[in-house]
């Protein structure tokens, strides 16, 4: 694939023809805030942090970067005070849903947010970013966890609220998320999801190395085609 | 079972057929069938023409048919005479004996059926010379009067699926896509993006498959335009529809309809049904070798699923989230093929303008919206019902000339264009033209064509309260603005309705507002500001007065207005005490006052403040005027 040339506030940076706006950006040292997007997982736009002004036919129009296909010659702003503007409240949004998220507190000061959010404060743990659930659809395969409801009542759940009988325990859910909202328990022997109200037995790894959970393993082994035991089989025979 | 149209030249010899089936009838009684007119009990009426005209010989002579919408639902049951045109208006089964002997036998008028004018108080005879309808500009829905949405014939009979022949005939795919183009046709869904252009990038797109969606997920509330047309005139959306797939090479389409709506499903499916049948769907149409089909899907109606994105994730099964564009579904859309999406209106409008010319159609409009525009025209307006009028029409000859003005002489305070997020505009702006450019100028929009007309006691700050409500509760919550944004306006203007409005309460909504409208993933976020921008806009002075000295001038905000009674009006008749809920009003011990003289024995009434409640029942039980509120 050939690249194209864009040009970002007056500079001109190269990207990959099938690239969306936001790597090439970040590949090329622009600071830009985002809370939803994550290179492995398919772009969502549902944070607006990624947010700059792409000019087309004389108009500027404000979109998000991680979603935004790049195409040659394409002119963009991402330091604009329209975008700073939008941007602060934005966060100031989030920031009256989370007050005690560390990650969105951080996030305001970036941003220059000075104040304190001008909205009644909720106590929420969650900015509803969607990359647990698809984590767990797209890089996992299971859809064990998803959204729950609509408009301002949505949360992330299991179905029902109810155990999950496919959650793997793999932690994906956990590591992806940009405001450590998912509760993982990891001990020595046993995992437990408080949320997804479930728990896994870990048994020993050779290739990995370390205690992992059962059914994560017979999980991978089976999508991978992977011969029983290969995991466990260790050149050692340790267990 | 219809037949089986083989080829074109049968396609023309069957239209002739059916014009000279009709030709036969002297008169045809066209009763409305629609959904708004069940209400009214048309099934009834159209059940006694039947046996009427039986039972009195004129069943060969007499054609009864059953139509789609007429677009004056209120008047419903509803018929036209035709040839004479005679109108009558909210017949009842009970009338049809009268109406067969006198009006389609004698040729008499029956004075009772007319329609009474509102505003000259006068009886209109014929259906063109009602001012609700004389002042449209009626394409789309004068099909629907002149068809059964069941009766493939009756389509034919108007020239129906003559575009689509010369569409499969005589047209490359690409003079198809120029056709649409030169019209200047645009969505008319809400966005207003030209129609032939969003054809040709989905047709420019490399692919092996390509599809074809009519958007039928009408979530306005109050608005009914689609519902009518696909219930009225389905063979219409058929034909555009597979005008639009021999254009961009679709061999599937799907219309995707609310499942509020069992009616137009039942019609459409009845009509696909046939159109099958006659070979005008299905495998090589016509003997052209082109092969399209339709399947029908039924949403779940939430708003956003008319989102043309969400509405995709929808048909696939998916939840009906929007997802961000580009990429717009002509270029990546069902199953991640090129998909075109119009709306009814919009595909509806396609095979007249294959039928009579691209330049006809140009003809009529402003620059750059160009054929006519259905609207649903509700609120504090005389006649309320589907308007179609051309782009470029006057505000005020909607509310006034078409929709009769404001009832009991009140005076117009705003306009509401374009839906639950669309922009109220006021009386200054009642002279600039209606079409896509202009209204979102004025920082309203075309939207759907939802407009609601609201008079001198509505309270504009109530009314984005309202809508702020409204569209919180139906926002899908994926993205941050919309889903965070919206709720804080509607708490910020509750706050103010209820007297509690702070002095940065106006700076703060603007800003928010202009992040939700800038920001937004999708269209519905990016649009819900309007009702708060445009009142900001143009009613900032009800927003001073509510937070600067606790009023509410249009007298509706319950926290901010008092009721009592003007005592040197009052009667003593009591009307007041008689419907008021909490017995607040009550008799006093003064004398009442009636043509400027006391009378000792009626006694002049009060309102206790502790115990009203605020409902208003009073004032509209009130016939002199006595009581007030501020
Ligand atoms: S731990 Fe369970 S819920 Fe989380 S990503 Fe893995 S399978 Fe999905
Ligand atoms: S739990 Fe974390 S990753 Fe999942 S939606 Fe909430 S913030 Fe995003
Ligand atoms: S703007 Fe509203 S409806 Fe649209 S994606 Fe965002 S939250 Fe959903
Ligand atoms: S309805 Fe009006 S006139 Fe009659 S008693 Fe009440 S306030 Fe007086
Ligand atoms: S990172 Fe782009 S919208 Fe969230
Ligand atoms: S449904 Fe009968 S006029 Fe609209």
């Amino acid at each position: 694939m050939p690249d194209v040339t864009i040009k970002v506030d007056g500079r001109e940076i190269t990207a990959k023809t099938e690239e969306t706006l936001l790597p090439a950006l970040l590949a090329a040292g622009f600071d830009i805030p985002h809370m939803c997007y994550n290179e492995e997982i398919k772009p969502y736009g549902a944070c607006r942090l990624c947010i700059v002004e792409v000019e087309a036919g004389g108009r500027r129009s404000v979109v998000s970067s991680c979603s935004y296909p790049v195409s040659d010659g394409m002119v963009v702003y991402t330091d604009t005070e329209r975008i700073k503007k939008h941007r602060r409240m934005i966060v100031e949004l989030l920031l009256a849903r989370c007050p005690d998220v560390k990650e969105v507190r951080d996030l305001a000061r970036d941003v220059g947010l000075e104040h304190e959010p001008r909205f009644a404060k909720r106590d929420k743990g969650c900015i509803l970013c969607g990359l647990c659930t698809r984590a767990c659809e797209q890089v996992v395969g299971v859809s064990a966890i998803s959204f729950v409801g609509r408009g301002p009542d949505k949360e992330v759940g299991t179905p029902f609220l109810d155990r999950s009988d496919v959650c793997i325990g793999c932690g994906s859910c956990y590591y992806v998320c940009p405001v450590n909202y998912v509760e993982m328990e990891d001990e020595e022997d046993v995992r437990r999801f408080p949320q997804w109200k479930v728990e896994f037995e870990k048994v020993w790894c050779e290739r990995l190395g370390r205690k992992v959970p059962k059914k994560m393993l017979e999980h991978f082994s089976k999508i991978a085609k992977i011969p029983e035991g290969w995991f466990e089989g260790s050149p050692a025979g340790k267990k | 079972m219809a037949k089986l149209i083989p080829d074109v030249k049968a396609l023309e010899a069957l239209r002739k057929k059916s014009l000279d089936e009709r030709k036969g009838y002297k008169q045809v009684i066209a009763v409305c069938g629609g959904t708004g007119c069940h209400a009214y009990g048309c099934m009834k009426v159209i059940e006694a023409f039947r046996a009427e005209l039986a039972k009195q010989g004129l069943a060969k002579d007499v054609r009864l048919r059953t139509t789609g919408c007429h677009g004056f639902c209120e008047m419903g049951s509803l018929c036209i005479i035709h040839p004479s045109d005679i109108f009558y208006v909210k017949i009842t089964p009970e009338d049809v004996a009268e109406v067969v002997s006198e009006t389609v036998k004698a040729g008499k008028v029956i004075d009772r059926l007319c329609y009474t004018d509102p505003a000259s108080k006068k009886k209109v005879v014929k259906a063109a010379e009602v001012p609700f309808y004389k002042n449209q500009h009626r394409l789309l829905f004068a099909q629907n009067g002149m068809v059964d949405p069941k009766d493939l014939d009756d389509y034919l009979a108007i020239g129906g699926f003559s575009g689509a022949a010369a569409a499969l005939c005589d047209l490359k795919p690409r003079d198809i896509i120029d056709k649409i183009k030169a019209s200047g046709l645009r969505g008319r869904g809400g966005g207003g993006f030209p129609t032939g252009r969003k054809w040709e990038i989905c047709a420019s797109h490399e692919s092996d498959v390509r599809y074809i969606v009519c958007n039928a997920d009408e979530g306005d509330p109050g608005a009914y335009m689609d519902r009518s047309i696909l219930e009225g005139n389905p063979f219409a959306v058929i034909e555009g529809m597979i005008v639009g797939a021999k254009a961009i090479g679709a061999a599937h389409g799907y219309v995707y309809v609310r499942n509020e709506y069992p009616l137009a499903v039942e019609n459409l499916g009845a009509a696909i049904v046939k159109a099958r049948e006659a070979g005008l769907l299905g495998e090589d149409i016509l003997k052209t070798g082109f092969s399209f089909d339709i399947t029908i899907n039924r949403g779940g109606g939430a708003f956003v699923c008319g989102e043309e994105t969400g509405l995709i994730s929808s048909v696939m099964g998916l939840t009906g989230e929007p997802n961000p564009k580009p990429p717009y579904p002509a270029q990546r859309g069902l199953w991640g093929k090129p998909t075109v999406i119009n709306n009814v209106e919009t595909w509806a409008n396609v095979p007249m303008i294959l039928s009579k010319g691209e330049k006809w159609f140009a003809g009529m409009g402003t620059a750059n919206s160009k054929g006519t525009k259905v609207f649903s025209l509700v609120g504090k307006i005389n006649n309320t019902g589907l308007v179609e009028v051309p782009m470029g029409i006057t505000l005020r000859k909607i509310v006034y000339d078409i929709g009769g003005g404001i009832p009991g002489g009140r005076k117009f305070k705003a306009v509401q264009t374009g839906g639950p997020s669309g922009g109220c505009l006021p009386e200054s702006m009642l002279d600039s033209p209606v079409d896509f450019d202009e209204l979102t100028k004025m920082g309203s929009m075309m939207g759907s064509g939802g407009m609601i007309v609201m008079d001198d006691r509505t309270c504009m700050v109530d009314v984005a309260h309202y809508f702020m409500k409204f569209l919180s509760e139906e926002s899908c919550g994926k993205c941050v603005p919309c889903r965070e944004g919206v709720p804080r306006m509607k708490a910020i203007l509750e706050d103010i309705t209820n007297g509690k409005g702070s002095d940065e309460a106006i700076a703060l909504l603007q800003e928010l507002g202009e992040t939700v409208r800038d920001a937004s993933l999708c269209a519905l976020g990016g649009t819900s500001p309007n009702p708060v921008l445009s009142t900001l806009k143009y009613f900032r002075d009800e927003y001073e007065a509510h937070i600067r000295d606790k009023r509410c001038p249009a007298g509706v905000c319950k926290a901010l207005i008092n009721y009592s009674v003007i005592e040197d009006r009052c009667t003593g008749c009591g009307a007041c005490a008689r419907v008021c809920p909490t017995q607040a009003a009550v008799a006093t011990g003064r004398p009442a006052t009636v043509k400027g003289k006391k009378h000792d024995k009626l006694k002049a009434h009060e309102i206790v403040q502790e115990k009203c409640i605020k409902c208003g029942a009073c004032i509209e039980a009130c016939k002199f005027d006595a009581i007030k509120v501020e």
